[in-house]
């Protein structure tokens, strides 16, 4: 204890800081040497990783510097409370006081030598704040700060003459250079102790929070408050005014000084922590339980200890490249990676703007920590992909996007679940709760949103789920795929660490496949595929069948012919479709834009010049099919989306597959699609789809028991939803009527959810019982044939009309239609299994199908609709009789022989 | 000798106060050339018709409705370079001002609006050239 006095005797705050000061002029000589003015950020970043000595140095001259700082306020706050001291002369006091806005200066343009993104704002707003002075203020600005390429100027003020002003003032007041050892020692150990622990800031060049040091943010917080720039001039003149009235001020005087001071400052206190801890980007104001809190605010504070023992080699230092115009850990001991596109190569972008990580530290454990393993999952996608210079315009997007936020789905299954009376209400899969139907969203269905994190690396497959922008921009060539695999039989085997996948454009249908093998299966029909009930170890697999995610058994029925000529996915669905367009829409019918219109049309196509494009279709055009000059692109109908991989050319349209860039001469609607307008009102895909997919008589209960999983969580549980299917089929898809205010389209339907729901049994509360339902879904199957289906698929076929299969027949004798079903008919509505409406019913007001616009057809269209029928049953499809009623209906009926027979339908 | 002082005293100020008049002149003459000298007056880049925001080092080209304007990148509130849009905002990452794409101030601090830059274009090359 006695020791510990002796040895803080005669130690006061002016000691200190005079200490601090001669560390922190020595280490600023050494410093230079390694630090190159015209290269700041290359020469900071190299020092830092490659050279841990000079890093070490650095922080001291840092540390002491900050010690300068503090000490030197508080020793003059200290020689206010002892006013008998204070017997300096009223001129050293002026310089004195001059010297306090010296000290700043001195500390502020140390800050900017960092030439980092933090401190090219600070110099244009010192540049701003001293131009704000009259008269001289340009010329002082431009004397003290030059010019804002250059930080040769800034340079020689800071190490000469603020440093000379500094130490005239020093010795003058003090008559004295040298500290006391004690208080030399002490101020050492303390900024050695702060140096190796805490390495002194650079900016990342990636966060887009931007601050000052931490004893400008408070001032920074009050520049955010005045609009008028020069009054925090004023306050500066009035701080040094206090500061020199102090000693030679009346005891009232010096009071109320020292008071305002003293108010001052702890003004200022809260001021900075304010900008320190709740300012983030933009200088917005961010709580500590916000999101992106953590990349945004403190990201300020990031630092690692010193790494003495570098974990790489003297050849790895010399080889690594630069990222930027700076030095980047990561890819001194990743070098020679390969497999990236040009745009997101190291040499591009480094590692850390994708992975995160401390791109300045030189120890394998600092440079990793924090690191994003498998970027661009949506949890961190505005800090990897959507980063300020990188793709933020999409990123914004992602929630917006129904594959993110499963609105339609979540709706739907609330709306079957008789939770809400509307299937179109918007929601998000964050906004699950706790009710029957969203324990059963959580159990069997949320899997696939986009939102669903990638958690380990690996190729996608027709098992992944989710993964924000990699679930679609990821690709692993044979070379990443082998590595990769390899690493998975034997973790020490590291060579996948070589073969990075790449990030690109190439979506393909693998990419959709793990998700839209699911639900709607369009994945699986566009391929051909229908899924069966068949078990897997029962069947012998030949190029009839094909197994998914090991144990669901496909059946080959019939390929989309757009998948048969090559074309992918992403080949119709369009950036703004499969991204989100900003818009939230309730299903995925109202985001998508694309028709088959938008391809196969009449006439004059609606088109979009290349200078006109949106900058995400120009940049997609140009970065697949070349410079855009003088192009000319198709638009989708709906809304306008340009079609980028589509060209007008003297009167030609061609269509270009994306990935593999073949090109296709578009052709128009066949002739029977445009004759006449009995059909004016039907989509394409209901008569040209060739088969869909349905399931029927499904029935779901909670098992307390089932071993189940939150998809949400992703955790298992006890407890799950269990779905008892029923069965599966396919065939021509039965036809309904999408009514959208005045306007009509009849488009193809399947058996949705035609199920049984035992809600009883998650709820155990006795009001709640059985729910069925028969609601049929609007359905796109993908299954597109060349040759539309003839006219009795649909005019005399009962699964059309919506009453299931079965015989329908027309009777001749008694002019009557009749029909007999295959299915019996179910309890619960008495109405057969497969069935959307009974015969001759429309089941006008109830809950018929998952959508609030969309209906089985009414009794009278059904009526116009058999009409046809009847007529079918005689005359041929291609006669003339057939072909006139396209054009005129009922001037045929009008005209008809008297042999023709018509139903009767009393 | 009073007399002498007086003028002694009197020449030593007035030589001094000339020799700081004089190199306040220097200074500021010296200066006032530099500046000019190191001004740099037009910036030439590749025009991008498709992007309705591009920022650069001194300026953001703005493309809407097939009327360019090229506005300083600026802040009018303290010069900080305003690198990023949202939603059709101009953002100043420094104190929180935010600009339509027009140039106008929709949240302060800043009161005046951004600078509207003289340019030319050569539809030809796609060349656009910029007046500071």
């Amino acid at each position: 204890m006695k020791n510990s006095k002796n040895i803080i005797k005669d130690v006061t705050y002016g000691q200190i800081s005079l200490a601090a000061f001669l560390i922190c002029a020595i280490t600023g000589v050494l410093i230079a040497i390694p630090y190159d003015v015209n290269n700041p950020l290359l020469s900071l970043s190299t020092i830092m990783i490659l050279n841990p000595t000079a890093s070490f140095i650095r922080n001291l001259h840092f540390w002491s510097a900050q010690g300068f700082l503090i000490f030197t306020l508080i020793h003059i706050w200290d020689h206010f409370n002892r006013t008998s001291d204070l017997r300096i002369k009223k001129g050293v006091w002026l310089r004195l006081t001059i010297g306090v806005i010296i000290l700043f200066l001195a500390m502020l343009t140390g800050f900017l030598l960092k030439g980092d993104a933090d401190t090219q704002q600070a110099w244009r707003i010192l540049d701003s704040l001293i131009n704000e002075i009259p008269t001289i203020g340009s010329l002082i600005a431009y004397s003290l700060l030059g010019t804002e390429d250059s930080l040769q100027l800034v340079y020689v003020h800071h190490i000469a003459t603020f440093t000379i002003f500094l130490a005239i003032i020093t010795f003058e007041h003090s008559r004295k250079l040298w500290p006391i050892y004690n208080a030399f020692f002490i101020v050492l150990l303390g900024s050695v102790i702060l140096s190796y622990f805490f390495t002194a800031p650079l900016h990342d060049g990636i966060n887009p929070s931007v601050k000052g040091p931490w004893y400008f943010v408070g001032f920074q917080e009050v520049l955010h408050w005045l609009t008028m720039p020069w009054i925090s001039i004023l306050i500066i003149i009035l701080f040094l005014t206090l500061i020199y009235i102090i000693p030679y001020s009346g005891k009232q005087t010096s009071f109320l000084s020292k008071r305002s001071l003293l108010i001052i400052t702890i003004l200022y206190i809260l001021l900075t922590i304010s900008g320190m801890f709740f300012r983030g980007e933009n200088w917005g104001w961010i709580w500590p339980w916000q999101a992106n809190y953590s990349h945004s605010v403190m990201n300020s504070f990031k630092t690692s200890s010193v790494t003495f023992t570098p974990d790489f080699s003297e050849l790895e230092i010399s080889n690594s490249g630069l990222v930027d115009g700076k030095k980047e850990s990561c890819i001194v001991c990743h070098q020679d990676v390969v497999g990236f596109t040009a745009s997101h190569s190291p040499e591009a972008i480094g590692c850390f703007s994708c992975h995160g990580g401390n791109p300045f530290d030189g120890s394998k454990e600092g440079a990793h920590q924090n690191m994003i393993l498998v970027p661009g999952n949506f949890a961190d996608a505005d800090i990897s992909c959507g980063t300020t210079n990188c793709h933020p315009d999409i990123t914004r997007r992602k929630s917006s996007n129904l594959m993110s936020n499963l609105s339609g789905m979540i709706s739907v299954d609330r709306f079957v679940f008789n939770e809400q009376d509307n299937p179109d209400i918007l929601t998000d899969v964050h906004h699950l709760a706790n009710t029957a139907a969203d324990e059963h969203l959580r159990n069997l269905c949320v899997t696939c949103h986009l939102d669903n994190p990638k958690t380990e690396s690996g190729p996608v497959t027709e098992k992944s789920r989710g993964g924000g922008c990699l679930a679609c921009h990821v690709n692993y060539d044979q070379f990443a795929t082998t590595a990769w695999l390899n690493h998975k039989a034997d973790v020490f085997d590291t060579t996948y660490l070589k073969y990075h996948p790449s990030i690109s454009m190439q979506v393909t249908n693998q990419h959709c496949f793990g998700c839209h093998s699911r639900s709607a299966r369009i994945s699986t029909s566009y391929e051909g595929w229908h899924e069966t009930d068949l078990v897997a170890e029962n069947v012998l697999l030949d190029s009839n069948y094909r197994l998914v995610e090991e144990t669901r058994v496909f059946k080959f029925v019939q390929e989309d012919v757009h998948h048969k000529l090559g074309l992918s996915c992403i080949d119709c669905h369009n950036s703004y479709e499969v991204m989100g367009d900003g818009n939230y829409y309730a299903h995925q019918e109202n985001q998508n834009t694309i028709s088959c219109s938008d391809c196969h049309f009449d006439g004059e196509p609606a088109t979009v010049d290349s200078k006109e494009l949106d900058n995400e279709s120009a940049k997609i055009a140009s970065m697949r099919f070349g410079a855009n000059n003088e192009k000319k692109f198709l638009v989708t109908n709906k809304r306008g989306v340009p079609l980028v991989n589509t060209k007008v050319r003297n009167d030609s349209n061609f269509f270009f597959t994306k990935n593999e860039g073949v090109e296709f001469v578009l052709s128009p609607p066949n002739e029977v699609c445009t004759k006449g307008n009995a059909h004016d009102n039907l989509s394409c895909a209901s008569c040209h789809s060739s088969w869909a997919p349905s399931c029927i008589g499904c029935h779901n209960e909670y098992d307390p028991n089932e071993r189940g999983y939150d998809m949400i969580a992703n955790r298992e549980k006890m407890g799950s939803w269990v779905e008892y299917v029923g069965e599966y089929n396919h065939g021509l898809p039965a036809l309904g009527v999408r009514k959208d205010g005045e306007n009509m389209e009849v488009i193809p339907v399947v058996p949705g959810m035609v199920l049984t729901i035992d809600v009883g049994s998650f709820s155990k509360d006795l009001h709640d019982s059985l729910i069925f339902h028969r609601l049929f879904a609007p359905s796109a199957p993908h299954t597109t044939v060349t040759k539309g289906r003839d006219c009795k698929s649909c005019h005399n076929n009962p699964v059309a009309l919506g009453y299931g299969k079965g015989k329908l027949t027309f009777d001749l004798t008694n002019h009557k239609w009749s029909f007999d079903s295959h299915y019996q008919n179910n309890p619960n509505d008495n109405l057969p299994e497969d069935s959307w409406v009974g015969f001759m019913d429309d089941r006008l007001g109830e809950k018929v199908s998952t959508r609030s616009n969309l209906f089985p057809f009414s009794v009278e269209d059904q009526k116009r609709i058999l009409t046809v029928g009847a007529c079918l049953t005689c005359h041929d499809d291609n006669s003339t009789v057939a072909q006139q009623s396209l054009i005129n209906f009922d001037s045929i009926i009008g005209s008809r022989s008297s042999r023709c027979i018509i139903p009767d339908w009393n | 000798m009073n007399k002498e002082v007086h003028t002694r005293r009197y020449f030593i100020k007035s030589a001094f106060i000339g020799l700081i008049t004089g190199t306040a002149v220097l200074w500021g003459s010296m200066v006032g050339r530099q500046k000019t000298i190191n001004s740099k007056k037009k910036f030439t880049i590749p025009y991008n018709p498709n992007q309705e925001v591009s920022f650069n080092d001194e300026f953001i080209v703005v493309t809407r409705d097939n009327k360019i304007q090229v506005l300083s990148s600026r802040c009018t509130h303290l010069g900080c370079k305003i690198v990023s849009e949202s939603d059709s905002k101009l953002l100043c990452p420094c104190h929180g001002s935010s600009f339509d794409l027009e140039g106008n101030v929709l949240i302060g601090p800043a009161l005046r609006p951004l600078e509207k830059l003289d340019f030319e274009i050569d539809r030809n090359s796609s060349i656009l050239t910029v007046q500071l």
